[in-house]
């Protein structure tokens, strides 16, 4: 029993009752205390105990493994084309990796319902109660499940990377597009990619904390990617083409995510890549910092 | 120790507890009784910090629990058997808890032994009856071996043996001088197992007192007597404040009278007594007596 806690005149040693070894235990306990980095290691037991994230990964690399054959097959069309050889292979090269990395639209979304149903499956199965009685500090608590949550999600967009790189730069040497592995373009290319996912998969989580609803934060999470677009689409189509709602579709999330990766590539942008990424980080702060707020302070 | 000055909780206009004070000394089991909706559970989810008071607070040994540096080593609670992820098995539920504190697996595997979970402890949570839920959330409470322990209903659902087990359980853990609070519905268990009763009634405290007490208190003086000649002494007994109820033809209970002057009675009288037995008032009749004005969802008669 813990040596601290006040005990009755008169009560008896637990060494003499027969509950197993109460004495051994209280030895072996010592002062366990709580910690960020134990609370942390808790949560990414919690992550790596679910077999729904295996899936939603073995979800990621299936559709990643299926973009990189389509991508093989692919590329002999590609480079059958007589104008892009010679100066332009470089070029193509680099949208070697380009085409294969689009599918990480959809990872993205895989990822973020990972980040989702990591803190709302708290609510509904009743987890959070158990959670919280051994570490009641809420912002402790949050802060390490959204770091185990990103660190996970970190480690499974990192194997799908080298999975990707793996593969497409064999085949690159093979078409003899070799990207030049020795500029920044296509590292930014990987890091960017690599980043964006994590960045934008924790606005999942923050809407989970927030709606603490597995459904409805999913919904969410797809609605925020996908109506801003749409909804912006059909609003520059009804307004002429307007200058405002041109200069709004810049900071609608995948616009970012596209100026973002685009730093280094070849593709046009209205932002600078610091900005885009700090917008992005904005974006999964006006998530995050509202699901944390309502976190810490409604009844659990 | 658990204490609550002036604690309060409303859920919008709903008010669960009404400003309760209360002080739980360690080395005994003290039961936590009232009707449904009386606000047990919620009390004790504001002990744990899960709910946030609207007025007062709750400290355990000193603090509010969110204070604590090592929770799982001051306050070990099952408020909800089935507040555990069913994708996990039962060890690693136990293994992630313990992961916070760096608990040894040693001492998981020694409650896994404790709560008899040992040949399920590997099997999906999804698939244990609610008698393993309650084991393994009493494996979860134990596994700090804390000083407090807080066990809301940790009886549902539990066999005849796990019953008996429990009850054990939890005067040993008071014995050693732990501070045990414990609901239940089931009274005959409760009066089996606590020392110490709080009766909560529409959210407010209406009995805090040991468990004899309590009995003694709200139950009302009755005794048994067989005579062959119970038509005379009822007849002589009979008189305001008395009642007399009875049950074959040698055989009537008096309430409003006690022993001693039934005795007496039936000696004017020449009447021969067989017995004469003063019956004391259980706990479930003194607590559903007390608790007759404050039950909120009450049951239609049977047809």
């Amino acid at each position: 029993m813990n040596p601290n806690t006040s005990r009755a005149p008169g009560s008896t040693d637990p060494a003499t009752e027969d509950l197993p070894a109460a004495d051994a235990a209280a030895a072996a306990l010592g002062s366990a205390e709580v910690s960020f980095s134990r609370a942390l290691r808790a949560e990414w037991l919690k992550l790596t105990s679910l077999r729904l994230n295996w899936w939603l990964c073995l979800a990621a690399f299936g559709l990643m493994i299926i973009t990189l054959i389509a991508t093989v097959f692919s590329t002999r069309y590609l480079l059958s084309d007589p104008s892009l050889q010679g100066a332009g292979a470089q070029l193509t090269g680099l949208g070697l990796f380009e085409n294969a990395f689009s599918s990480f639209t959809l990872v993205t979304l895989l990822m973020g319902a990972l980040a989702a149903v990591a803190i709302t499956t708290e609510h509904a199965s009743g987890s959070i109660r158990s959670s919280l009685a051994a570490v009641p500090n809420r912002t402790m608590f949050f802060t390490a499940k959204l770091l185990a949550v990103c660190g996970f999600i970190a480690a499974i967009t990192a194997a799908l990377m080298a999975l990707c790189v793996l593969v497409l730069l064999p085949l690159a040497g093979f078409h003899d597009v070799m990207p030049p592995l020795l500029e920044p373009e296509l590292w930014w290319m990987v890091l960017s990619h690599w980043a964006v996912v994590i960045i934008i998969a924790s606005i999942g989580f923050g809407l989970g904390a927030l709606l603490r609803s597995t459904a409805g934060a999913v919904v969410g999470y797809c609605l925020l990617l996908f109506s801003g677009p749409i909804m912006l689409g059909l609003l520059l189509a009804l307004t002429d083409g307007a200058r405002w709602v041109e200069e709004l579709m810049r900071f609608e999330i995948f616009a970012l995510q596209r100026q973002f990766i685009a730093g280094s590539a070849s593709m046009a942008t209205d932002l600078s890549v610091p900005l885009a990424g700090t917008l992005l980080l904005v974006w999964a702060g006006v998530v995050l910092i509202p699901g944390w707020l309502l976190f810490t302070r409604r009844d659990a | 120790m658990i204490t609550a000055s002036g604690l309060s909780k409303t859920y919008g206009e709903r008010t669960a507890v009404d400003g309760i004070s209360f002080a739980l000394e360690p080395g005994r089991v003290t039961g936590f009784l009232g009707p449904n909706g009386a606000g047990k559970s919620t009390t004790m989810r504001l002990a744990m910090g899960l709910d946030r008071p609207s007025a007062g607070q709750i400290t355990i040994n000193g603090r509010p629990f969110a204070e604590h540096r090592s929770p799982l080593r001051e306050v070990g609670a099952v408020l909800d058997a089935r507040a555990s992820h069913p994708g996990w098995t039962g060890e690693q539920q136990l293994r992630i808890l313990a992961a916070t504190h760096a608990i040894p697996k040693t001492r998981v595997q020694e409650v896994i032994e404790m709560t008899g979970l040992s040949s399920v402890a590997s099997r999906r949570i999804k698939s244990y009856s609610l008698g393993m839920s309650q084991r393994l959330g009493i494996a979860a409470a134990m596994l700090g071996d804390p000083g407090v322990l807080i066990f809301d209903e940790p009886i549902n659902g539990l066999d005849p043996e796990g019953v008996r087990w429990v009850r054990q359980l939890v005067r040993r853990l008071a014995a050693q001088g732990r501070t045990v609070f414990i609901s239940s519905h089931l009274m005959s268990e409760m009066a089996l197992t606590a020392d110490h009763l709080i009766v909560l009634g529409q959210g407010r405290i209406i009995a805090d007192q040991p468990l004899g007490d309590f009995i003694d208190a709200t139950g009302e003086t009755r005794v048994l007597v067989r005579t062959e000649d119970s038509q005379a002494l009822m007849a002589a007994l009979a008189g305001a404040g008395i009642t007399l109820i009875s049950q074959d033809a040698e055989t009537f209970e008096v309430r409003g009278m006690d022993a001693r002057s039934i005795g007496r009675r039936a000696l004017e009288l020449g009447v021969v007594l067989h017995e004469l037995a003063p019956l004391h008032s259980s706990l479930e009749e003194s607590y559903l007596k007390l608790t007759g004005d404050y039950v909120e969802h009450r049951s239609g008669g049977l047809r």
